[in-house]
Parts: C-alpha cells; sequence; structure tokens
C-alpha cells in the first residue's frame, strides 16, 4: 500500500493490513500526525497527544510481532471530542469558562476507556462548539474548517470529529449527537455518522448538554466501522445510571448486501423546499434508486410534526442545559460564548408549563416517527438541508445563531427526540463537487438493520463509483 | 393566548436568577425567550395538553 492512502484506511482495512503484516500501526499513527500538522489550519484538533500514541503504537507494533491482535481496533488510531475525558489529555469542552477545564484527565471517559483496551491509538482532542451546544460565535481554539473547502463550515457541533476524519488525520472519532451533532457534520465532510440509540453508550465522562437528548456516537469512514465500533462501545456502564443494560448485538455481521425486505420510507416533509434545498432533494431521490437496485421496497413516510420538532428541541435543550450549567452561568456568564449564554439564559428563564408542554409534545412526535417505523423498517431523508455553506461564517462574528448551522436541525433534531438511532451515509456530491448526506433512520435498539442498510449503499455507490 | 414579555419584565426575571446579564445580551434573550414562548402557544392546537408527558414510552413498549 502506498503512504499517501494509510491515513484515509478503515478500521477494517486497517486490520486485514496489521494482520497480513504489511503495515505496522508506528507507520499510520506517524502518516496520521503528520498531516495533522500539515492540517493545522483546518483548527480540527484542541489537543494532539503525539508522544503517547507513538508509545502505543510502538507497543500495538510488538503485540502484533507476536500474533497478539486484542480486536479488529487493536493499533487504530482514533481521536475524542474535546467533551469526553481522556486520560492524560486536558479538557476544554471548546469553552473558556473554568468550571469545565481540566489540564490534565487522570482517567478517561467510559466511551474512550473501552476503545483504548480494545488496543485503540488516542492522537488526541477534538475542536467543538462550545459544551457541544451549536452556535458558536468566537472559537477560543479556532474556528473549524471544513477539509472539502476550508472556506466553509464542517457543521456543528462534531466539528473537528468530522473534519479529521475526513481529512485523514484519524481513522475515526468520537463525537456526541443532541440534535445532530454528529450527522450533520459527517454529512457535511462526506463521512459516516452514527447517532445510537440514547442511552445505548455510556455518557460518563462526557460534559453534558440535554440529558435526555445527550447520545454518544461514532464518526467513520464506513459503516461497517461504525458497526465494528459500536460492538466495543454498547452495553451498560456501571458508572452511568442512565446508559441501558439490555445485551448489545452483533452490528458487524457480513451480509449479502441484498436489501431484500427492507421497507424504506422516504419522510415527504423532509423534501419540502422549506427543509432541504433543490439539489438535496434531487441527489436523495436518485438514489433511491440504489436501494430499490439492492432489493429495497422504498415508499412514501410522513412526519406533519417535523416542523415542530425544532422549537420542542430548543425548549428542552435550553432547560436541560439551564439546569446542568447555572451554576456556573452565575459565576462566569461572560466567559461564555455570546450564543451559549444566551441560550443558557433562555433556558433559565422559561416557565415550568412550557417545558411540560414540550415533554407532552414530544410524545406526539414520538408516537409519529414510532408510527412510521412500524409501516417501515427505515426512514430516509437528507441528512442535511443544502451543501455545507460558507459566507455567514467567515465574514459575519457573531453568528446569528438562527442563519447559520440550525437550518438543517429539523431534520436530524426528531431523532433526539425520540431517541431512536439514525445516521448520515456519505450520498454524493453536488456539481460543485461538495458533499451531501443521507440520513437513515430505524426503531429504537435497530442498529444492526440500520447500519446493514447503510453498509450495502455505500458499498453498491462505491461500485458505481459516485 | 401568548402575551409577549417586554424587556422590563425580562430584566425582572433575569435579577429574580441572579444572573449577571449585561444590558447588551438583553434583545437576543428577550428575542428568542418570546419566540418560544409564542411556538409553545400553538402546541395546543396539535394536542398537547391532552398528551402524556414524554416518559421513554419505547423502551417500555420493548420491555413489555
Amino acid at each position: 500500500m502506498s503512504e499517501p492512502r494509510l491515513p484515509f484506511s478503515g478500521i477494517a482495512e486497517l486490520g486485514r493490513l496489521y494482520r497480513s503484516g504489511a503495515v505496522s500501526p508506528v507507520d499510520v499513527v506517524e502518516a496520521q500526525l503528520a498531516r495533522i500538522g500539515e492540517h493545522a489550519g483546518l483548527n480540527a484538533f484542541i489537543t494532539v497527544t503525539a508522544a503517547a500514541a507513538r508509545a502505543r503504537a510502538r507497543d500495538a507494533e510488538a503485540e502484533f510481532s507476536a500474533g497478539r491482535f486484542r480486536s479488529p481496533l487493536h493499533g487504530v488510531p482514533f481521536a475524542v471530542k474535546d467533551q469526553m475525558l481522556l486520560a492524560g489529555a486536558p479538557l476544554t469542552a471548546g469553552s473558556r469558562v473554568a468550571a469545565f477545564q481540566v489540564a490534565e484527565a487522570d482517567s478517561s471517559a467510559t466511551a474512550v476507556a473501552r476503545l483504548e483496551e480494545a488496543g485503540a491509538i488516542p492522537l488526541g482532542t477534538l475542536n467543538t462548539h462550545e459544551l457541544h451546544l451549536g452556535g458558536t460565535a468566537a472559537f477560543p481554539y479556532g474556528r473549524p474548517r471544513n477539509p472539502g473547502d476550508p472556506q466553509r463550515t464542517p457543521g456543528s457541533s462534531s466539528s473537528g470529529s468530522a473534519a479529521a476524519v475526513a481529512a485523514g488525520l484519524c481513522t475515526f472519532s468520537l463525537g456526541s449527537d443532541t440534535g445532530g451533532s454528529i450527522r450533520g457534520p459527517a454529512a457535511y465532510c462526506g463521512v459516516v455518522g452514527l447517532k445510537p440509540t440514547w442511552s445505548r453508550i455510556s455518557r460518563h465522562g462526557v460534559v453534558p448538554l440535554s440529558s435526555t437528548l445527550d447520545t454518544v456516537g461514532t464518526i467513520t469512514r464506513t459503516a461497517l466501522d461504525a458497526a465494528l465500533l459500536l460492538e466495543v462501545l454498547a452495553g451498560p456502564d456501571p458508572l452511568d445510571p442512565t446508559c441501558d443494560t439490555r445485551p448489545t448485538d452483533t452490528y458487524a455481521e457480513s451480509g449479502s448486501g441484498s436489501l431484500a425486505g427492507v421497507r424504506i420510507g422516504v419522510v415527504e416533509e423532509m423534501l419540502d423546499p422549506a427543509f432541504s434545498d433543490e439539489a438535496a432533494v434531487a441527489l436523495l431521490k436518485e438514489r433511491l434508486t440504489v436501494f430499490e437496485q439492492l432489493g429495497a421496497e422504498v415508499g412514501t413516510a410522513s412526519l406533519p410534526l417535523l416542523a415542530t420538532s425544532r422549537l420542542v428541541t430548543d425548549v428542552i435543550v435550553a432547560a436541560e442545559a439551564a439546569s446542568s450549567h447555572y451554576g456556573p452561568l452565575r459565576a462566569e456568564y461572560r466567559n461564555y460564548d455570546v450564543n451559549t449564554r444566551a441560550t443558557l439564559a433562555v433556558g433559565a428563564l422559561l416557565p415550568a408549563d412550557v417545558l411540560v408542554q414540550a415533554q407532552r409534545m414530544r410524545t406526539l412526535i414520538a408516537e409519529q416517527v414510532l408510527g412510521c417505523l412500524a409501516e417501515f423498517d427505515v426512514l430516509a431523508g437528507p441528512a442535511a438541508n443544502a451543501a455545507p455553506r460558507w459566507e455567514e461564517l467567515l465574514h459575519r462574528e457573531p453568528v446569528p445563531v438562527r442563519e447559520d448551522h440550525l437550518a438543517s436541525v429539523p431534520l436530524t433534531q426528531i431523532y433526539n427526540l425520540v431517541g431512536n438511532p439514525a445516521l448520515s451515509v456519505p450520498a454524493g456530491t453536488t456539481g460543485d463537487g461538495l458533499p451531501l448526506g443521507i440520513q437513515l433512520a430505524a426503531a429504537p435498539w435497530q442498529e444492526a438493520l440500520l447500519l446493514r442498510t447503510a453498509g450495502a449503499f455505500g458499498k453498491a455507490l462505491a461500485g458505481l463509483g459516485a | 393566548m401568548h402575551m409577549e414579555l417586554d424587556e422590563q419584565t425580562i430584566r425582572a426575571l433575569i435579577g429574580a436568577r441572579e444572573l449577571p446579564v449585561p444590558p447588551e445580551d438583553l434583545p437576543e434573550i428577550a428575542r428568542r425567550l418570546n419566540a418560544l414562548l409564542a411556538e409553545a402557544a400553538t402546541w395546543t392546537e396539535h394536542g398537547a395538553s391532552e398528551a402524556e408527558v414524554w416518559q421513554w414510552q419505547f423502551a417500555e413498549a420493548r420491555d413489555e
């Protein structure tokens, strides 16, 4: 394998190369560390733990020489959204607020620790919108850029997580998704972003934003890689009482690639010009033929409360975030970004009956989504309303939050309200070469079906050269 | 029926919560708060007042 390709190899591919002896984890880590330096202008990383990564790579190389392969993740480099603890690294939460600063973490978040135990090699922490809220106006660690076009946004809030994978700065990354913070950036950067079912992955060691919506997930090059990761990450954690205790599934099962019998419902409201531009809708419709060629039955689904899901989410996020951050907000108000503090202040002022009404609306929205998921196995729609934009982000600060990244959010937020799994899979590019993604969603706990569907689609699309 | 909160009222609420909000932040907070209150006032049209409060129904349904 030629050296330039190594940083872009996926987990499954690296595993094969390691087992064949063709490549050492030292080579991969060095190649990605070099790219991190070369692409520092993307502002994808906040902290690079180069020395520790090199030491782990040498250890993995020695283990491989002795024939010891701990897991499919052994020797695979990754990075962590800077809102979850990575042992030995600082934590910033993308914020200047002193309450969230950890000079050097003593231990890793459970999700990170599970990856480390499986032999994966952390390269550092990744840039994020402050407290993973989205809409940050002034980034303390530099504004993240899209590797496809640095003049454009990589999406929010797992901005560095998506940019780093897309740019070959790490093989996979961890992110979090409260209203689309994994799926949006993945779509904007042309990679796969998985938000599992709420509570599927532990949140111990993760800075909270909105407790009933926050979900830890992954950004990868392929759906198969996401499946391999979920097998390690999912499962109960005694340190997180909200983490679900049901047994995990086999997510990376190799199938025939056929989607025969899978019923896919295209959410018609997501194709409305209010939510998705012409290019996003046209590409989605074109790609539906790929699902049909794989044997899936494609029909039309309807979620009339899609538009309502946006402000229902806004109420719940604001109230829950204010609950988590009220103390620091009072103590360090001016250290928060201007958009973050406005959201938190609104959350602290909302009347309680409005939050109750929002939770009631959430019930109605969930009934619609789960009703559709009784009729269809998978729901489909654009993952972002358009290709990544640029002008607002680079020429106006502070960014009026409603005119920036939130234009896409009803497409993704609705599945956070329900808690069911959803992902963004690359669907191709616009005429300008900008990435667009398709969002797929399944019923709660049906990650295996979701990943199988996305995997089959991704392979078929690669076969078409798209 | 929704009544928009004026800045004086919002200032009083901010004071009650002991938040050190500078005057320059007030218009944006007022705009966002009133937008959410106006939207919430429409939710009864969707039947929100008759619905149960969300309680992770999907997990319970699966366990049954």
